[in-house]
């Protein structure tokens, strides 16, 4: 939206500033004009530029997730389990997805070793949502693409392997992408689906396969 | 940086405004006028993200150099 307005800002600054240069006694308007397509150039460039600086400050964390999970020795794969399980929502990171996870945990050990407890993007997504359809397709469309704008449309198909969401016109920043942490919870919008899949579902779920190609993303999940 | 671009834009217009109502049509007063107004602006618009400081200041610059021909212009005679 600001990147909208702030096209249609030089276009009017453009504009006012040819007919500035142009109509002689109309001189004065090349200052006006020059004004707003400067506002509208800031404006373009604003909101992509600031989350660009959030997202390179927030890497921070995730490299320390990174570290984490290195450090613990555990292959990247993360279950993500609904809020009626584990009081909120949350991914944990195991050999083998846990029967149950102790409350307020940030670790803790299973049978074969230790698992993390982890805030993913997923879990955040799922608390600025808070209402969610029973139906996990309504579910995706009111979260993700209503009401955080993440993607253009998505839709939900069932197959033997598990449920396939596909969107299209991918819109999601860059959070972590060539860190250990996209292996372990996927990348920031699979995240986001297979969080809302498991508050839907009131079950743990796993991010199985995720694809991307262009501004079309495919995540198989179960 | 909304205040600062909102002050830039009404700040331009009421000057535009005024010139018209002068009735000057000279360019070389509008730009050294504009080039004065970006500069001032510069001070509140501060402290911006660096491509946008760019852009910015590539914009003041470029005003900068057609206030200096202008002004050659206007000197060179007197010379």
């Amino acid at each position: 939206m600001p990147e909208d307005l702030g096209l249609s800002l030089v276009v009017l600054g453009a504009a006012l500033s040819a007919l500035g240069l142009l109509q002689q006694n109309l001189t004065p308007l090349l200052a006006l004009g020059l004004a707003v397509l400067t506002a509208g150039l800031l404006i373009t460039w604003e909101p992509a530029t600031r989350e660009r600086l959030l997202v390179k400050l927030g890497e921070a964390a995730w490299e320390n997730v990174s570290a984490f999970i290195q450090a613990a020795g555990i292959p990247p794969k993360a279950y993500y389990f609904p809020s009626a399980i584990a009081g909120r929502p949350v991914a944990v990171v195991a050999v083998e997805k846990p029967g149950e996870i102790p409350r307020g945990a940030l670790t803790f050990r299973t049978g074969n070793g230790p698992a993390l407890v982890l805030s993913t993007p997923g879990g955040k997504a799922v608390e600025l949502c808070r209402e969610l359809p029973n139906d996990l397709a309504e579910a995706l469309r009111e979260c993700a693409i209503n009401s955080l704008g993440l993607a253009r449309s998505v839709s939900v198909v069932d197959s033997p392997d598990g449920t396939v969401v596909e969107y299209r016109g991918v819109s999601t920043p860059d959070l972590y992408n060539k860190l250990l942490v996209k292996p372990a919870l996927g990348s920031a919008l699979a995240s986001i689906t297979a969080a809302i899949a498991a508050e839907v579902w009131g079950r743990p779920v796993e991010i199985i396969e995720e694809a991307a190609k262009g501004k079309r993303l495919t995540v198989l999940i179960r | 940086m909304k205040l600062p671009l909102v002050a830039l834009v009404v700040v331009s217009g009421a000057s535009a405004a005024y010139l018209i109502y002068l009735g000057v049509k000279s360019l070389d007063i509008v730009v050294s006028l504009y080039t004065y107004i970006h500069w001032v602006m510069a001070y509140f618009l501060h402290p911006l993200p660096k491509p946008l400081s760019r852009i910015y200041t590539a914009i003041g610059i470029a005003l900068l150099a057609a206030f200096s021909y202008f002004l050659a212009l206007r000197i060179l005679p007197l010379l």
